[in-house]
């Protein structure tokens, strides 16, 4: 039986049989003990730093590298960039699906997910300066009382690109897989705020969830942060239970989550529990500077930007992903390579992706089908016919409505490494 | 047996990459072994794993300003001066400034086969 075959039919027995590993029901960690660690880090030819706190469900970076086969349930072929809090990315290739599977859904997590969540008794409370009729509901009462709503929306961590970032920039090194387009049932987040009055001086809507601070310190939130009124009233800004049709996956944020696409994925909050309709700009943590803004006007590199030249990153700018082929392939090139991915713009549409096989020479127009709704990525396709054997770079640059392009550089330099949208390239061998 | 073979393969292929780049790190954490690395092991991963050290860069200023950040908002204690020093010096020599580039070349685990030997093979 393959790895991947015994891991698909009972992962907690491949676990144990494999590498000795046990890991817990209820924490959904592994814990790696004796010969079973030493298994394990033989394997990999290193040791898995904090090996206790892997969680069962994901790969390490370098077996992921590697092409080995999955390991566990739950996710699938994810890079493992931080163990506590867990942040794992997914490799472009195993985002080829136009509607991303929970399994190749990443993973940021700020703090630690809660232990336990019943979504029978799971309850979300609304509250906040400026709400007019505070009220709790549970899962139950948003089903009841609120139309459910089902779309395809796209998430996407604002420090997706950080690893190109020179001087390097604090914070989990993404490479491109921190993206991704599930689909969410919930209700609309407009609808429940209707409900419980939106007080003429809103100007933000915060959220909280259950997780917990990495430190184990119970006074600090480990992430609280939200969206201005008008994107929160957005018919696309969902509160959400479930993701492609089944429970949101622990590390996503089971079983409640909000879901305010094309911004950056933080103001999306997992295990919500609370949301606060504030009369300012919510000052939750990681609102403020440096976190998850960029400085008000372009700097060199290496500025120290003082915090009032910082804004609040809104809607995440135009950037595609090549899902197919994977990078490093080689191919026989007297036949035509099918080159294809998906693109999206934040709060605006994709009106064009090109793609180049000669570093930006030139650059040939894609098939680009629309989303499946706004805030959904947009399937592109094409085909190159590379004209002799060689080393070829696939770049990808995506365009959106507003004619704005994806730069072939990394594009501005910013304190902590944010929106880097430069246009994705994958390596061929023509032979 | 199958797994046991694909386990074997594994280990090889993994073996002879850290072979490659052999630079010995303390098991238990990753970090690179250097004067210092017990004093980072012991103060650093309380909160945060060593991944989060040994996949980030910088030089002395700029780890001083992330220790600065991590007391400031995440509850991080005052280090004694000593300590902080053997800190920074330890995180900016093994885990210094990047090179610069406004466009690295695709990482290697990226690149397909080469026909060619690189710069980085003996003549």
């Amino acid at each position: 039986m393959r790895l991947r075959e015994l891991y698909a039919s009972d992962p907690g027995a491949a676990d144990q049989r494999l590498w000795g590993r046990r890991s817990s029901a209820l924490t959904r960690r592994g814990f790696l003990r004796g010969s079973g660690r030493a298994a394990l880090s033989a394997a990999l030819g290193m040791s898995i730093p904090f090996a206790r706190f892997m969680p069962a469900g994901l790969v390490p970076a370098a077996f992921a590298a590697s092409n080995a086969p999955d390991v566990i349930p739950g996710k699938e072929g994810l890079v493992i960039l931080n163990d506590r809090p867990l942040n794992a990315e997914t490799p472009a290739h195993l985002l080829a699906d136009a509607v991303t599977p929970n399994r190749y859904m990443f993973i940021r997590n700020n703090g630690i997910p809660p232990v336990t969540a019943d979504p029978a008794t799971w309850e979300l409370r609304i509250a906040g300066e400026s709400c007019l009729r505070p009220t709790t509901f549970t899962i139950a009462d948003l089903r009841a009382r609120f139309e459910e709503i089902t779309l395809q929306l796209q998430l996407e961590c604002g420090g997706n690109g950080r690893s190109e970032f020179v001087p390097a920039a604090s914070g989990n090194q993404w490479s491109t897989g921190a993206v991704g387009c599930p689909s969410f049932t919930g209700v609309r987040l407009r609808d429940v705020l209707n409900y419980c009055g939106v007080a003429a001086d809103a100007v933000y809507l915060g959220y909280y969830g259950a997780d917990t601070h990495t430190s184990g310190a119970p006074e600090l939130d480990p992430i609280s942060r939200g969206v201005p009124i008008a994107k929160a009233m957005e018919r696309e800004s969902l509160i959400a239970w479930a993701m492609n049709g089944e429970d949101i996956p622990p590390q996503n944020g089971f079983p409640l989550r909000l879901v305010c696409a094309g911004w950056p994925g933080s103001v999306s909050g997992k295990w919500l529990n609370r949301l606060v309709v504030r009369d300012r700009v919510h000052d939750g943590e990681k609102m403020l500077p440096p976190s998850y803004t960029v400085p008000e006007r372009p700097v060199a590199p290496g500025s120290r930007v003082p915090d009032e030249d910082m804004r609040i990153i809104e809607s995440m700018p135009v950037k595609s992903l090549i899902t197919f082929p994977e990078s490093g392939i080689s191919h026989d090139f007297r036949e035509r390579l099918p080159i294809s991915g998906h693109a999206w713009a934040g709060d605006n549409q994709v009106s064009a992706v090109f793609l180049s096989t000669d570093f930006g020479t030139t650059w040939v127009p894609t098939a680009l089908q629309s989303g499946a709704n706004r805030l959904a990525w947009q399937h592109f396709s094409s085909w190159v016919q590379l004209p002799e054997p060689g080393y070829y770079e696939v770049w990808a640059r995506a365009m959106d409505d507003r004619g704005r392009s994806q730069p072939m550089v990394v594009p501005g330099w910013n304190p902590r490494g944010y929106l880097n949208n430069a246009c994705h390239r994958i390596a061929v061998q023509a032979v | 047996m199958r797994i046991a073979r694909a386990l074997s393969l594994l280990s090889a292929l993994l073996l002879s990459l850290t072979a490659a780049t052999a630079q010995e790190t303390d098991p238990d954490t990753g970090l690179i072994v250097g004067t210092g690395w017990r004093e980072v092991a012991g103060t650093c991963t309380e909160c945060h794993s060593p991944l989060l050290i040994t996949q980030n860069a910088g030089n002395k200023a700029v780890w001083r300003s992330r220790i600065r950040w991590m007391q400031e908002t995440q509850g991080l204690q005052i280090l004694p001066g000593e300590l902080e020093e053997t800190i920074l010096d330890y995180l900016s020599t093994h885990y210094g400034e990047k090179a610069p580039s406004r466009r690295p070349p695709l990482p290697e685990s990226q690149l397909p086969a080469n026909p060619y030997p690189t710069l980085n093979d003996d003549d």
